[in-house]
């Protein structure tokens, strides 16, 4: 350096040329606006499309009609009024919103375990909740209220047991051995689950729709009941977009920059399981949103989680109500399970994206 | 390996005189520093000083005590004895604030292959930021600084699984260097790269600490290089200093023979500087290396 460059004199500021000032935040923007838009999009079509069509106009009187201190009068028939207001935006919000936990909780524990396939279900949440929803059908009797309240208790308590078991496996080998105990948790509960939906045959059909998925009977009872939890979760992992990013060195070099490794990793566990036991409490085991999700995103708006996390939140909400739209209009009026949806839109189109961005990468650079 | 039975302790004598050590020159100090790791102790009662501005060479034998070493200055083992930097003790610091006394370079970086040099480069920043909030206009600007100043603006969107040997090292300084910590702690910085990018890297350190007043305390396998770049050397045997003093006093072949277990020999060039050379001591092709990595 010194025989070839001059030294430069110690205090002066090199500016960046014009246009280049912050090269790794511009546009961040971009995807956010995208990803915003198509939900937004999505969503107008979902309140509209049924097997009542309602009008847009119709539609936008009706949830005019109902913001708060507005007094909008909208002619807009009763019918349709209920239609839109009683059975398609509870909808298509407890969609957005367990599509948006999901979505943030993959987002999530991909960071915190660096692994490309770490979804929300990965510590146990899902097989927790199964068993909890398992034990309500078969035991609770006609009423199923307390449904998500026994899947929300069981996700959580089996990913609390999944995260005991990691950390008394010592804490040198923390993505390694909680990645084990998981497993190890999850099949354990899967054949409890099991055992307890074979010894009542009759409830089979029951247990299945719950595991499948499903927002058929949303209400906003249940966006109200999952809210506070959901809203608490998404704060907590937006908050700690950029930690999810410093954690990607590793636990050594993240110490030295200054941060709790343990403690973060604990914070973010617990508000994404907190996110997704809620979710799943209310829409059932809906798969593949965790993954896909995250990485579109990932592959289309760049590797750092400032921009991952809030752009999968919203991207999730669009995925997921796109995917309800699906499942109650593809074979009306039958519905088809909503997991099966994500599944089939989801893989299709994830590897459209892998392959299109791996050309881009093989001809472009970077 | 063995513990040498007599330990040299060289005067720490500074040519020129020019930085003085202890008491108030002095921004690292140990305290009969010791790590233990179950049975083993790696790092036995060392006692040093590096001063402001001063590069500190480590260097010994493989297993010697100098990752360790530099490990617990960085806080990252725990340890017996004192470390004080900047006069104070580092024990009872907070993570943060050891942060931001002590930047730390490790063997092998961890670099996530998908993160952009810019946003890799910012999590330097990171002491800087409080836990919840993002990257300030300061923040980014002073990122962008020092893209310029070590010549990586072209690079700054390129993934990190992109970039090449001497690439990656350089990006790797401008995230140590973003912590804006006056002490720089780097272990084997050049190991992966080939003669010309580890001069150029070594050069840039160099730069660098002349122009911001860093402190640099490095592992370097390379005695010649440790001996052309570092004001002082540390030389490490069974995790006791062997020998602490200037190049000229610490490159002697009696001592690094007995530090090393393996005869070299030490040629000045015209110009003054001087090459450790390694001596076959088996004329065969299997001959022993010189030992070159040190087992982490």
């Amino acid at each position: 350096m010194t025989a070839t460059a001059p030294a430069r004199p110690a205090e002066v500021p090199v500016l960046p040329p014009p246009g280049l000032r912050g090269p790794g935040v511009r546009h961040t923007w971009v995807p956010m606006v995208v990803a915003a838009v198509l939900m937004i999009v999505i969503a107008a079509v979902a309140l509209c499309v049924g097997p009542v069509t309602v009008p847009p106009s119709q539609v936008l009187g009706t949830l005019l009609a109902h913001v708060p201190l507005l007094h909008f009068h909208t002619n807009t028939p009763q019918l349709n009024q209920a239609i839109v207001w009683q059975l398609r935006a509870p909808r298509v919000v407890l969609a957005a919103i367990v599509g948006a936990m999901l979505a943030a909780g993959g987002a999530a524990y991909q960071g915190l375990f660096r692994n490309p396939l770490a979804d929300p279900y990965l510590l146990g949440v899902a097989a927790g909740a199964g068993l909890g929803a398992t034990i309500e059908i078969v035991y609770g009797g006609d009423s199923s209220s307390l449904l998500p309240v026994f899947a929300f208790v069981g996700g959580a308590l089996a990913v609390a047991a999944t995260y005991l078991i990691g950390v008394a496996n010592g804490k040198r080998a923390w993505g390694y051995s909680i990645v084990l105990a998981g497993v190890a948790v999850a099949a354990l509960l899967t054949a409890i689950q099991t055992y307890l939906q074979q010894r009542d045959a009759e409830q089979i059909r029951q247990i299945y729709d719950w595991i499948l998925g499903s927002f058929s009977v949303a209400s906003w009872s249940d966006v109200t009941l999952i809210l506070p939890y959901v809203v608490v979760s998404a704060v907590v992992l937006l908050a700690h977009r950029r930690m999810l990013d410093v954690l990607r060195v590793g636990e050594e070099e993240a110490g030295t920059l200054g941060i709790h490794p343990a403690r973060t990793r604990l914070i973010v566990v617990a508000a994404a399981t907190l996110g997704t036991a809620a979710a799943v409490s209310v829409s059932g085991l809906i798969g593949f949103v965790g993954i896909i999700v995250a990485h579109t995103v990932r592959l289309t708006a760049g590797g750092s989680y400032r921009i991952i996390v809030p752009v999968a939140m919203v991207g999730g909400a669009g995925f997921l109500i796109g995917a309800d739209l699906i499942a109650r209009t593809v074979l009306s009026p039958t519905e088809v399970p909503i997991g099966v949806i994500t599944a089939c839109i989801g893989a299709p189109f994830f590897l459209a994206v892998l392959v299109s961005r791996r050309a881009g990468v093989g001809m472009g650079g970077s | 390996m063995a513990r040498l039975g007599t330990i040299i302790r060289l005067a720490e004598r500074r040519h020129g005189g020019r930085l003085q050590r202890g008491g108030d020159g002095a921004i690292v100090e140990l305290d009969t520093l010791t790590v233990r790791f179950e049975q083993q102790t790696a790092v036995d009662a060392v006692s040093a000083s590096v001063a402001r501005g001063e590069w500190v060479a480590l260097i010994g034998a493989n297993g010697a005590g100098k990752t360790s070493l530099l490990r617990a200055v960085a806080g990252l083992v725990e340890y017996q004895g004192a470390i004080r930097l900047g006069g104070r003790d580092a024990a009872p610091m907070g993570r943060r604030e050891r942060a931001h006394a002590v930047s730390y370079v490790p063997q092998s970086p961890e670099m996530p292959g998908d993160m952009s040099v810019f946003d890799y480069v910012l999590l330097g920043r990171t002491p800087h930021i409080s836990y919840l909030a993002v990257e300030s206009a300061h923040d980014l600007a002073h990122c962008d600084k020092l893209l310029d100043r070590l010549e990586l603006r072209h690079l700054a969107r390129r993934h990190l699984s992109t970039l090449s040997g001497g690439e990656r090292q350089r990006v790797v300084m401008a995230r140590a260097l973003a912590q804006e910590a006056p002490i720089l702690l780097m272990d084997e910085p050049t190991s992966a790269l080939d003669m010309s990018h580890r001069i150029e890297a070594l050069e840039i350190v160099d730069e660098l600490r002349h122009d911001w007043g860093l402190t640099v305390v490095s592992v370097l396998h390379d005695l010649t290089l440790a001996g052309q770049f570092a004001d002082r050397l540390l030389l490490l045997g069974g995790g006791t200093v062997i020998a602490l003093g200037t190049p000229e006093e610490v490159l002697d072949e009696a001592i690094l023979e007995k530090a090393f277990g393996s005869p070299v020999r030490i040629i000045r060039t015209d110009d003054g500087e001087l090459v450790i050379a390694p001596r076959r001591t088996r004329t065969s092709a299997t001959s022993r290396p010189d030992g070159k990595e040190e087992a982490r």
